[in-house]
């Protein structure tokens, strides 16, 4: 995307209208990244905020190796994971064992908006949310988890299923009604 | 398939492709930080390379100066009062700068004699420091608090830090956040999504920042790392006298001074000492000095007898001598018209034993006369100073030393009579155009207004290579600055 090059290469020269178009280009899907990670809107919002800053501080360090958007997104998670180690380090949700539930197979037929599936994640404890967010949505395997967060992989891995049972109990919750053999649909 | 990998893909394609306008404010907030970097970079280098260019131009100008000091004493007293112009930066953009040359120039013609180019030069410019108005408009609150710090040294060693804490207005800047305090908070959610909406409760323990706040008791900020100050200070000033090694006797008998005297007629003198001074905080408890100052010392050589010298019709002498412990001090013209000025009841001719000139008398009231003579050597300093913060309340405290590169730049001496002062053209001889003292003292400061100090700072200076090349003689002295300090 050569447009994009140009914004990007305006931007390490630090011209106010390259930002601006930055900004408008990526803020709408930063924003959802970062809802995805905080607690509510206003630590989203903090957390864009904060994440832009630091975009443009330290566009100088983006070679144009890999994509933009996902150098872009990692700043923003970057960002979340900061205020959350800052926030949390009283926090203590540890476990230390594998955490061997019966997971049951269900099929849920429904429709799940991206926002419900935001508000779902929104609502885990902090611990929770990071680690699965970090593992099935950003793709970071158990030991970088384990180091980021500073934890052990075991809590990692306990967390994340933790985690899972919680969300799919939420979505059984939700359309509880449909006792039928329904099928996630994504919507 | 397992619930695992259904949920990870539930969630990662559901939410990939999502978007949410981000609310106008958090653009603006952006904007401001970046702009607040912008302005901080470009200020920095600027003052980086006032001083840069500000230090360079005094070592020039010294250099250049004493290179000329060897002539009389009236072409000195042309280049002190011109000098200054030419040592202070440039760079008209810098209203701190600006400042400094004011400063400078307000110090230089309060001493010296005024000169036509001077005071045209003062009424351009402005004394009092301006202050820069470089804060975003976006900040409604400001809290100050002042570090004060005592400074040992002269002027340059005053310090005061202006902080600044953010209010929540504030736009946000990056590693900024420092944890100040823990406290609870009670999140209160309404879940809407049951038939009948119900209330969840959450206690947490969430750390407060420094942003969140906007009251007295927040933690400073080291935003201001930058003060320019200007002090002034009456000088004691005196000297350690050492023994001249033999060798140097025998060389050169004639220009070292008598060192087996003991110079006990010779006394303190009372002097001054005044300039301007950048400071820059390392961190909290260190920062780093430099500046530009003039200062006088010097000695009094009391009861110094004057011989009147037997003149004839058509001779003239052309100078003599006093020894003192600093060298001998040539005295152009003859020692009769200084004796004939101190006591005008003496007669003009001297008798001695040859035959009578015609008109001579024989006898004469005042063949001799003891007076003092005063020695004072200007100076142009460049001090480089470190000092360390060891109170950092309101009233501050601090100590530090260094060491400062002074340039010659006048010699001038008189004779002191009953108070009154005689102007000689004399010059000390063999005078060091360069000397190196080494600097100690401890410093008060005490904030008046918003980022402007008040320092008090007692110093002590002592000299690490001889005054001049004849003798051992290394001048010391004390002072207590007073002045004024502005923190950026």
């Amino acid at each position: 995307m050569k447009d994009l090059e140009n914004i990007v290469k305006d931007c390490k020269k630090n011209r106010p209208v390259a930002q601006r178009k930055l900004y408008e280009r990526f803020s709408g899907k930063m924003f959802a990244v970062c809802l995805q990670y905080a607690k509510d809107y206003t630590e989203a919002e903090d957390i864009l905020q904060d994440g832009f800053i630091k975009v443009f501080t330290k566009i100088s360090q983006y070679n144009f190796k890999g994509s933009f958007e996902g150098w872009v997104r990692r700043i923003m998670v970057n960002c979340a994971l900061e205020r959350y180690r800052k926030q949390n380090m009283l926090y203590s949700v540890s476990d230390i064992q594998d955490y061997e539930g019966h997971l049951v197979y269900d099929d849920v037929m429904g429709e799940i908006s991206s926002k419900e599936l935001l508000t779902l994640i929104q609502d885990l404890s902090p611990q929770y949310k990071m680690v699965f967010n970090l593992y099935a949505i950003e793709g970071y395997p158990h030991q970088e988890i384990a180091e980021m967060l500073g934890i052990s992989v075991g809590t990692s891995k306990s967390n994340l299923s933790r985690a899972r049972v919680i969300l799919q109990d939420k979505i059984k919750s939700l359309y509880a009604e449909k006792k039928k053999e329904v099928k996630l649909v994504v919507k | 398939m397992t619930i695992n990998s259904d949920i990870d893909k539930l969630f990662k394609q559901g939410l990939a492709d999502h978007s949410e306008k981000a609310p106008d404010f958090i653009w603006n907030g952006i904007e401001e930080a970046l702009k607040l970097k912008r302005q901080k970079k470009r200020r920095n280098a600027m003052y980086a390379m006032a001083a840069s260019v500000a230090l360079l131009l005094s070592f020039g100008a010294g250099y250049l100066l004493t290179e000329n000091n060897t002539p009389q004493v009236a072409e000195n007293n042309a280049m002190v009062t011109t000098a200054p112009e030419n040592v202070l930066p440039k760079t008209t953009n810098n209203k701190e700068t600006k400042t400094n040359s004011s400063n400078e120039e307000a110090a230089v013609t309060a001493k010296s004699q005024p000169e036509p180019q001077n005071t045209a030069r003062d009424t351009e410019k402005e004394v009092v420091p301006v202050i820069k108005n470089n804060t975003p408009t976006k900040k409604p609150t400001k809290i100050q608090r002042k570090k004060a710090e005592g400074t040992l040294l002269p002027p340059m060693f005053a310090a005061s830090e202006s902080i600044e804490p953010e209010s929540t207005n504030s736009p946000k800047e990056l590693g900024d956040e420092h944890e100040l305090e823990k406290i609870d908070i009670i999140n209160i959610t309404i879940n809407q999504k049951t038939e009948e909406p119900s209330l969840k409760y959450e206690i947490r323990q969430v750390p407060v920042y420094e942003s969140h706040l906007a009251v007295n008791n927040v933690k400073p900020e080291p935003s201001k790392n930058w003060s320019v100050g200007l002090n002034a200070s009456p000088l004691y000033s005196y000297r350690d006298v050492y023994e001249v090694p033999q060798q140097d006797v025998m060389a050169a008998a004639s220009n070292v001074s008598s060192y087996e005297l003991n110079y006990t007629n010779e006394k303190p003198l009372v002097s001054y000492a005044a300039g301007v001074d950048v400071n820059y905080n390392i961190n909290k408890r260190w920062e780093v000095k430099s500046g530009f100052y003039m200062a006088e010392i010097g000695q009094v050589s009391e009861n110094i007898n004057l011989n009147k010298v037997a003149t004839y019709n058509d001779t003239k002498s052309t100078s003599y001598s006093i020894n003192t412990s600093s060298g001998n001090m040539v005295v152009n013209g003859s020692p009769n018209e200084l004796i004939q000025k101190l006591d005008p009841t003496s007669k003009e001719t001297v008798s001695y034993n040859g035959p009578l000139l015609p008109g001579a008398d024989r006898t004469d009231n005042a063949t001799s006369f003891k007076t003092n003579f005063v020695q004072t050597y200007e100076y142009y300093e460049v001090p480089l100073v470190v000092n360390y913060k060891l109170i950092d309340r309101k009233i501050g405290l601090k100590v530090g030393g260094g060491v400062s590169a002074n340039f010659l730049s006048k010699n001038s001496n008189y004779v002191e009579e009953e108070g009154n002062r005689y102007n000689i053209d004399a010059k000390m001889e063999n005078t060091n155009n360069t000397t190196y003292s080494g600097i100690f003292g401890i410093g008060f400061e005490y904030p008046i207004v918003k980022a402007l100090d008040f320092n008090l700072q007692p110093t002590f200076r002592y000299n690490l290579n001889p005054i001049s090349n004849a003798g051992n003689v290394y001048p010391y002295s004390f002072g207590i600055f007073t002045g004024l300090k502005y923190s950026f």
